[in-house]
């Protein structure tokens, strides 16, 4: 890894990354398009419909959902931001721990706190609940 | 290579942006939304921001993308809705906001010291001056845990804030007053 990182540019580092995509996307498209140039291909009435588990078709596929997924979903992207945060406190933790001292938990603390304050309003108002 | 990785990508990006906002389909929008966020993705590993690029697609690609799928779903827009004619006052309005703004943005980096101090760095050489290191996540917890503490925990209320909001706008009533007083809101069917 060294040798191309020193013989190429930065983005060289990122070059298992850069393969890994490339050999995700040749499984994918492998997957689609060798059914479709090997697989026999019969025309029969109830291919094209909408496959559910095997029962006839219950309703339309188009639904609207309930606007308690989306509450669901917001409250999962701004914890999920919380998170974000979460990483380079602990990578840059010891460094911290010996500059700051103590403080660095103490930071961590109040901004968990508050967000933590937020979740106890989301339960108790029941935000997480589903009725 | 940066700069060959940076041209390609920005065509595909311009490319993205414009077929996300001229489809019909909401749903090939979207998906060619999450093509732009992995473009903008791989920009930030040309601007060497590991961080950024990682967090691009946890919270754009992943989080933010849900909002944009949930919405289409909610709405649930037919095909007669969609083929639903916008008057030109409105799209040359919108377009004219977005260019707006396009500018502003544009106006606000270009006058940024910090940015104009970034620009003497050198990023396609070897990586040791600072600058060039600024956006490795190491980097970013350093500043943001010592000098930028202030704005750091303001995120949190921030965010507690948004809490609120959400639960206030989608919990207004108990769900014992609700069941009173209208039909509840049609499940989708459960299914095995």
């Amino acid at each position: 890894m060294n040798i191309i990182a020193e013989h190429t540019s930065y983005l060289g580092e990122f070059l298992p990354i850069a393969v890994y995509v490339v050999i995700v996307l040749l499984t994918g498209v492998t997957m689609l398009s060798l059914p479709a140039i090997l697989g026999p291909k019969k025309k029969i009435a109830g291919k094209g419909l909408p496959y559910e588990c095997g029962v006839p078709l219950l309703g339309e596929t188009r639904q609207r959902f309930s606007i308690r997924f989306y509450l669901v979903a917001i409250l999962f992207v701004l914890f999920d931001i919380e998170t974000v945060f979460l990483i380079p406190w602990a990578i840059t933790y010891q460094e911290l721990l010996g500059s700051l001292g103590w403080v660095v938990v103490a930071e961590m603390l109040v901004f968990i706190g508050i967000l933590f304050t937020g979740y106890v309003y989301a339960w108790r108002r029941g935000g997480l609940d589903w009725d | 290579m940066d700069a060959l990785v940076f041209l390609i990508s920005g065509i595909l990006m311009i490319a993205s942006g414009l077929l996300v906002v001229t489809r019909k389909n909401p749903v090939y929008s979207a998906i060619l939304l999450v093509v732009f966020f992995l473009l903008t993705s791989l920009n930030f590993l040309v601007l060497r921001s590991p961080f950024l690029a990682v967090i691009q697609v946890l919270v754009y690609g992943g989080a933010i993308m849900v909002l944009f799928v949930f919405v289409l779903m909610l709405l649930n827009l037919t095909e007669e809705e969609l083929d639903e004619k916008v008057e030109p006052a409105r799209k040359l309005l919108a377009g004219a906001g977005s260019v707006l703004l396009f500018a502003l943005l544009a106006w606000a980096i270009h006058s940024s010291e910090r940015i104009q101090a970034a620009g003497d760095t050198d990023l396609t050489g070897p990586v040791n001056d600072s600058a060039a290191r600024a956006g490795e996540t190491r980097e970013i917890g350093q500043s943001l845990f010592s000098e930028h503490i202030l704005p750091f925990e303001f995120t949190s209320i921030l965010i507690f804030i948004a809490i609120i909001g959400a639960i206030y706008l989608t919990k207004t009533r108990s769900a014992n007053e609700r069941r009173t007083t209208e039909p509840a809101v049609e499940q989708p069917e459960e299914r095995a």
